[in-house]
Order: C-alpha cells, then structure tokens, then sequence
C-alpha cells in the first residue's frame, strides 16, 4: 500500500483521538478514562507497524 | 535503517517547534489542526526521501503515529495529571522493551537457520506475550 494511503488511514483510525482532544481543548473538560485508552491504542498501533516494518526489514538484509 | 540528514534534522525540529508554539499561543482548535498537518507532513516526507527501498523500512506511517502520539500528548497534558502522564510513559518503555525483546529473538533465531517465516512468527509470539505481560 502506498505511504500516503498508509498515512491517512492511521490518522482515520485514531479520528476519535482527535476529537477527544478537541474537545478536552475547547472545554477543558474531558472524559479521561477513555482518552487515556485511546492515547495507548494509538500507542500500540505506532509500536505493532514498527516492529512489523523492522521484522521486514531484517528480512530482506 | 537510513541515517537522517541535517535537512531533514531540521524540518522535524520545525515541525515540532510548530506544534510547540501552536499549543503554546494558538486557541485549542487551531494548534489541533497544526499539530494534525505537521504530523502530515512528517509522515510524507520520509516518502519523499525515498524511504521504501527494502533496507529502509517504512517510517512515514511510524513516524506519523508518533507525531500523533506526541501532540496527543502535548494536548493531553493540558488536561491530564502527572498520574496519568506516568502511565503514558510506562506505556511507551514496555513497548520499547517488547520491541527488543521480539528483535533479539529473531536475530537470535536468524543467526541459528536463516531469517525465514518462522523467525517472524516466534518473534512476534514473544512481542505480543511481552505486550499482554504489560498489560496492553
């Protein structure tokens, strides 16, 4: 899959994050139990396509 | 992986000093939108490089997350205690550390009978039993 499309489809996924932290932005208030859940998923996810891509790369040397 | 040039030094530390400054000065949805273009551009810009040659591995998608993942943070600490910042930070160290984990077992395993497909499956077992281990 091409970079770009890569990209974006990381950001759609973590659209929810985003707007979690618009809002804790605008309001200052926000429900932190489920930001706190979102921050570590994306956490994972950028950690699970890291090691992917490192295994590839091992690969290929 | 390929080494970073002093140009591309920089344009992360404008892109990050962007992000700086618009959630030290900008209103909230403003510095939001910042951070989601810069964290763009870094994505991209390692595709511009030239980054998908088979020794380089593809960074755009890991470097955008971790720019997500780095404003996010920047964001979230507006709103979130020291509590829930040190639980960020562990977060990231045992991911760190499942990341070495799994990478020695494979280089362990490739050096024994060749990187193959079995390499990858035993490296991604101990990977995402070290992940359930911490939690995640």
């Amino acid at each position: 899959m091409p970079a770009v499309l890569q990209v974006l489809g990381a950001l759609a996924k973590h659209a929810d994050l985003f707007s979690l932290l618009i809002e804790a932005l605008e309001t200052g208030a926000v429900d932190k139990t489920r930001l706190m859940a979102d921050i570590k998923i994306a956490m994972v996810d950028a950690s699970d396509l890291t090691f992917k891509a490192q295994l590839k790369a091992r690969r290929k040397q | 992986m390929k080494s970073l040039s002093w140009k591309d030094i920089l344009l992360v530390l404008g892109l990050l000093a962007a992000i700086i400054l618009a959630h030290r000065y900008a209103d909230g949805a403003t510095a939001t939108v910042v951070s989601l273009v810069t964290t763009l551009v870094a994505g991209m810009m390692r595709s511009w490089a030239g980054a998908d040659s088979p020794k380089d591995p593809p960074l755009g998608p890991m470097l955008v997350l971790l720019f997500a993942a780095a404003a996010s943070t920047v964001s979230a600490c507006k709103v979130l205690g020291p509590a829930e910042q040190v639980e960020i930070a562990k977060t990231a160290t045992t991911l760190a550390d499942c990341h070495a984990q799994g990478l020695s077992t494979f280089d362990v395993c490739a050096r024994e009978g060749g990187a193959d497909d079995t390499c990858e499956a035993e490296a991604t077992a101990v990977y995402e039993s070290c992940k359930l281990d911490g939690g995640l």
